[in-house]
C-alpha cells in the first residue's frame, strides 16, 4: 500500500517536536512557540479528548491550518476514538473534512476508519494513534502494508532500547510522548473510567469527564471525586490532582498509598539525545487539555532542546519542572526500573 | 479556600469595602458586554452547557460576581459578599490569578493543582469557562481601552503604565511582606526540619518493628 509522501516544502528537522492544542488559540501559541506540528481535533467524540469548551469547529480548523501552514508548521487532527457500532458517519465525516480541510494527517486507531481514510481520502497521510497500541515490528508493518500508514505513535510501554530494535524492524516513522500526563494502562483498551463513569477515552472520547468530577473541601483539605467515589484526599497545602482512578490514592491493607500509579508528569527532556538516538522521527507533547500557558512554556522549552541537540549543547530541564504534574516527574517505561 | 495574597490590590480592597455593589454594576456590565463583543466565541463554547451561573469570589476584593451564561450571552451581577447568592459553581482566586486566566498567562490547572484557585460545585461548567476564555485570545487592557474610540490608544499606554506602577508596588509590599514575617520563617523552617528528622526515625523504627514481627520465632 502506497504511503502519502510528506510534504517537501515542510522543514524536516532532527527531531519534529509535535504539539497540542486544545483551541485555536492554543494553536497559534504552539506555531508562536516553535511548535513544528500541532495536533488537534473536532469539537465532538470522535477525538480522545471530548472536553466541554475544547477543540476546533470545521471553519476554526481551517483558519487553524492556514495559520500554521503559513508558518511552516503542519497540523494532525486526531481522530482517534471508536465509533459506536451503527453510527459512524460523525467519524467519517471528521475524515473527510479533515482532508478537505487541508489537514497533513489524520491520527486514527480503529481499523475500520484507516481502512475508510484509505479508500476515500487518500491523499491525507494516515498516522496510528497511540489508542491503536500498535507497539510491535510485526503489527506496525501490517498497517504500513494494508493500509498505508505513514507514522506510528508508540504506547508509553517500552523502553528506549526497545525502540530502537523496533525502529530497526520498520520503516514507518515512530512518534513518541516525551512530556505530560501519563495513562498507565494498555491505551485504547482501558475501562477504568468506564466502570464508573459509564464515559470512557476509547467511546465518547473523554477519561473521567469532568461531568462527574467533583472536588470538596473538608476540614483542613480536600476530596477529590469521580462517580461518587472517593479518588484522592489531599491534606492542606499539598498540591491537588485531577481525579483519574489510575492515580487515586486508595487503603489497602492499612497503608494509604497510589495503588496504580502516582501522580507525576512524563519528562524526557533530558533524555532527547537517547531519543533521537533510538530512531524516533516525533517528539509528542501531550495537553490539549491543558491551557495557552502551558503550550508555550513546554513547547518553548523543548523546541530550544531539540535546537540545542541540533548543535550539540546541553539540555536544560529546569525551565518546565513546574508544569510537571503535582510537580513531580518520571521518565516511565522509556528507563523502565522495574520487572 | 484560598487566602489572598498580600498584595496591592488587598490592600485596596480593604479601602474599597466601602463602595456598594450597586456602584460597581455598571462597570462590571460594561466590562462584560465589552468582553461579549470582542470576544462571542467564549459564549458560543458554553452553549451547549445550557444555562450556568458562575459565583466568581474575587478574594482581594469585597464584592462577588455572578455570572450568567445562556444560549451564547452572558450577563453579571455584582453581589455583596454577605449575600446568598445561589449559582452552579463558585470560583475563588485573587484578582491577578483571575486576570491571567483571562487572557490565558497563566495555566489555570497549575493554579488549581497548587491551591492558587479554588471551586466548589459544577465542574463540567468550570473546566468549560476555562476553556473557553483560554480559547479567546483575550488583551484585557485593549479590549478595555477599545471602548474609548479614537483615544484608544492613549488610555492603552495609561493602563500599560498603571499596570507597570501595580508591578513595582507588588514588588515592595512584598519585601515589606516578606521581612515582616521573617522571624515566623526561621522558627517553621526549624520546625519543618525537626519534623523531618523524626519522620525519618519514625520510618526506620516501623521496619525495624516489621522485621521483628517477621522474625521466626
Amino acid at each position: 500500500m502506497t504511503r502519502v509522501a510528506r510534504d517537501p516544502s515542510r522543514p524536516v528537522t532532527t527531531l519534529e517536536l509535535v504539539c497540542p492544542a486544545g483551541t485555536p488559540a492554543a494553536l497559534r501559541t504552539a506555531v508562536d512557540a516553535g511548535a513544528h506540528t500541532v495536533y488537534c481535533g473536532f469539537r465532538d467524540e470522535t477525538n480522545a479528548r471530548n472536553f466541554p469548551g475544547l477543540n476546533f469547529n470545521r471553519a476554526e480548523l481551517r483558519e487553524g491550518v492556514a495559520y500554521a501552514h503559513d508558518h511552516g508548521a503542519d497540523v494532525l487532527v486526531a481522530i482517534n476514538t471508536f465509533p459506536e457500532a451503527g453510527n459512524l458517519a460523525p467519524w467519517h465525516r471528521a475524515i473527510d473534512d479533515a482532508a478537505e480541510i487541508g489537514a497533513d494527517a489524520a491520527i486514527l486507531a480503529d481499523i475500520g476508519l484507516v481502512a475508510y481514510a484509505r479508500d476515500n481520502c487518500p491523499n491525507i497521510r494516515r498516522h496510528l494513534s497511540v489508542q491503536a497500541a500498535a507497539s510491535t515490528p510485526e503489527g506496525i508493518n501490517f498497517y504500513a502494508r494494508e493500509f498505508g500508514i505513514s507514522r506510528v505513535v508508540l504506547p508509553r510501554v517500552l523502553t528506549l532500547p526497545e525502540i530502537k530494535e523496533l525502529n530497526r524492524h520498520t520503516d514507518v516513522e515512530t512518534e513518541v510522548f516525551v512530556f505530560g500526563g501519563l495513562c498507565v494502562m494498555a491505551e485504547g483498551r482501558c475501562s477504568l473510567s468506564s466502570y464508573v463513569t459509564g464515559k470512557s477515552p476509547n467511546k465518547t472520547g473523554v477519561c473521567s469527564p469532568a461531568s462527574h468530577v467533583a472536588y470538596e473541601e473538608h476540614g483542613s483539605g480536600l476530596d477529590s471525586k469521580l462517580g461518587g467515589f472517593t479518588i484522592n484526599r489531599f491534606a492542606e497545602g499539598e498540591p491537588a490532582g485531577y481525579p483519574t482512578l489510575c492515580k487515586g490514592r486508595f487503603s489497602a491493607n492499612d497503608k494509604v498509598s497510589y495503588l496504580f500509579e502516582e501522580p507525576v508528569s512524563l519528562n524526557l527532556l533530558t533524555m532527547l539525545p537517547e531519543v533521537a538516538d533510538a530512531g524516533v522521527t516525533a517528539l509528542k507533547i501531550e495537553g490539549r487539555q491543558r491551557g495557552k500557558a502551558y503550550v508555550e512554556k513546554v513547547v518553548r522549552a523543548f523546541r530550544k532542546a531539540v535546537d540545542a541537540l541540533d548543535r550539540g549543547e546541553q539540555l536544560d530541564a529546569a525551565a518546565i519542572a513546574d508544569l510537571t504534574e503535582g510537580g513531580r516527574e518520571t521518565a516511565g517505561a522509556y528507563k523502565k526500573a522495574w520487572h | 479556600m484560598t487566602t489572598p495574597p498580600f498584595s496591592p490590590i488587598l490592600m485596596g480592597g480593604l479601602l474599597l469595602r466601602a463602595i456598594p455593589p450597586e456602584l460597581v454594576q455598571p462597570v462590571a456590565e460594561r466590562l462584560a458586554r465589552r468582553l461579549q463583543d470582542r470576544h462571542p466565541g467564549i459564549f458560543e463554547r458554553l452553549a451547549p452547557l445550557g444555562p450556568r451561573s458562575f459565583a466568581i469570589d474575587v478574594t482581594d476584593l469585597p464584592w462577588l460576581f455572578l455570572l450568567s451564561v445562556a444560549e451564547g450571552e452572558g450577563h453579571v451581577e455584582v453581589r455583596a459578599k454577605s449575600d446568598e447568592t445561589a449559582a452552579d459553581a463558585r470560583i475563588h482566586a485573587p484578582l491577578k490569578v483571575l486576570f491571567g486566566l483571562l487572557d490565558g498567562s497563566i495555566d489555570g490547572d497549575a493554579m488549581f493543582f497548587t491551591r492558587d484557585l479554588a471551586y466548589e460545585g459544577d465542574t463540567e461548567a468550570v473546566v468549560a469557562l476555562r476553556n473557553a476564555l483560554d480559547g479567546a485570545d483575550v488583551d484585557f487592557i485593549a479590549d478595555i481601552a477599545s471602548a474609548f474610540g479614537p483615544l484608544s490608544g492613549a488610555a492603552q499606554a495609561v493602563a500599560e503604565k498603571a499596570l507597570a506602577g501595580f508591578s513595582r508596588a507588588e514588588a515592595d509590599l512584598a519585601a515589606v511582606g516578606e521581612s515582616l514575617i521573617q522571624p515566623v520563617v526561621r522558627r517553621t523552617d526549624a520546625q519543618a526540619r525537626r519534623i523531618e528528622e523524626l519522620e525519618e526515625r519514625c520510618a526506620r523504627l516501623e521496619k525495624a518493628l516489621r522485621r521483628v514481627k517477621t522474625m521466626p520465632t
